[in-house]
């Protein structure tokens, strides 16, 4: 009796381990591999850049403009616009490149002007293309005529969607009024801000 | 109970916004133009000056000048002393544009004072140039102004200046009273003011 009990036992096992070579061999996995990409937002400034300004006879106005703080993938993050010995009616032009070089639709949803020295103040006369930076002359804390200093005009970016990989062609004008201060430095930044 | 409700959705709105608060700031950006306008200066500049009288060779009482440049070489101040029937003043200045763009120079402006002066004097201005440097000026004040005074052209006014030109201005004074006129203005003062007006040169 008690060697019937043993063999039952040693059948069992075997047929356990049997069962569970075979059970090994009959299971597998299947799996999903999901990568996603998250969407990249980004406008950048690409070449070309070309600048010009309204002298015809003589020149005595200058304007330089350059490309800043470079992209890894691809073009620029800051344009800079340089005018020396402006004087009035002098007006320069910067005509300049966008590119969305993410994966996202980018729509661009505001342009803000303004001084970052804070010495003069930005009023729109259309919105988003044209206006100009005043000075508070009289110290009255609003603008009053005769204190336009830099007629600024851009193109009108607002509501512009851009694909990816889309090229986008933008020009900025800055008039000096006959206003402004002999031998002084006026100071400008334009913000184009987007999104997705 | 309904204190932990209240909780649970206060806790859920704040999550929640968070949560768009970072989605939000993770799919704006923005470019950014930064720009610098210098502007120029405009001036002209006395840059030197002779001053000299003309007198009759018989005259034993001489008129005399004194030409003295104010500091912001803005002003010459002439001070032409026991003017006499036939009497003649002249001075040359150098004006230099000493600004960075060109201006333009208008005829002068004269002025008396007091105004019935204008009666007993003649003035005579011309221009010589713009010239690139420096022009000789003669330096001897009791020599008639230079020879270029009835040999050269003049340019016609406005004359352009570009920067670092220089114009040659000839003031020529004459005292044309008559004797008897001269008797009754003795010891009196004319005060003549020569006004030289510029501006931007591609001004409309």
């Amino acid at each position: 009796m008690k060697e019937k009990t043993l063999a039952l036992a040693i059948v069992i096992l075997i047929t356990t381990s049997v069962a569970g070579v075979v059970y090994a061999h009959w299971t597998g996995q299947i799996q999903i591999r999901v990568t996603a990409h998250i969407g990249s937002l980004t406008i950048r400034f690409i070449n070309p850049l070309k600048w010009s300004d309204n002298e015809a006879t003589k020149d005595v106005g200058h304007i330089n403009c350059y490309y800043t703080q470079p992209d890894p993938t691809e073009g620029y993050k800051k344009l800079i616009i340089e005018i020396s010995n402006a004087y009035p009616n002098y007006a320069a032009h910067c005509n300049f490149t966008l590119k969305n070089i993410g994966t996202a639709i980018s729509t661009i949803v505001n342009v803000t002007i303004s001084d970052p020295n804070g010495e003069l103040k930005w009023k729109w006369t259309t919105k988003y293309t044209k206006g100009f930076l005043w000075k508070d002359f009289n110290k009255n804390n609003a603008y009053n005529p005769g204190e336009e200093i830099i007629y600024i005009t851009i193109t009108d970016l607002v509501n512009l969607e851009f694909e990816p990989r889309q090229v986008e062609k933008a020009q900025i004008e800055a008039q000096i009024t006959e206003n402004a201060e002999e031998c002084h430095s006026y100071g400008l930044e334009v913000s184009i801000a987007y999104e997705s | 109970m309904k204190t932990n409700k209240t909780l649970v959705l206060f806790v859920a709105l704040i999550i929640a916004t968070s949560i768009i608060g970072i989605t939000y700031t993770h799919w704006t950006a923005s470019l950014n133009i930064t720009g610098t306008a210098e502007t120029g200066k405009q001036k002209i500049e006395i840059k030197c000056y002779r001053c000299g009288t003309f007198n009759w060779p018989c005259c034993t009482k001489r008129s005399t000048v004194t030409c003295i440049l104010s500091e912001d070489k803005q002003t010459l101040n002439v001070e032409w002393e026991n003017v006499r029937p036939l009497s003649k003043l002249w001075i040359v200045l150098v004006i230099e544009n000493t600004g960075t763009i060109p201006v333009d120079v208008e005829t002068p402006n004269i002025t008396f004072n007091p105004e019935k002066m204008q009666n007993y004097f003649k003035v005579y201005t011309i221009f010589f140039g713009p010239f690139n440097s420096l022009p000789h000026i003669l330096h001897d004040e009791n020599s008639d102004p230079p020879d270029c005074w009835n040999l050269c052209k003049p340019p016609k006014l406005p004359v352009q200046l570009d920067p670092g030109q220089k114009l040659v201005m000839a003031i020529c004074i004459k005292f044309i009273a008559t004797c008897c006129t001269f008797h009754r203005l003795q010891g009196t003062t004319a005060e003549i003011t020569t006004t030289l007006n510029y501006y931007q040169w591609n001004l409309p």
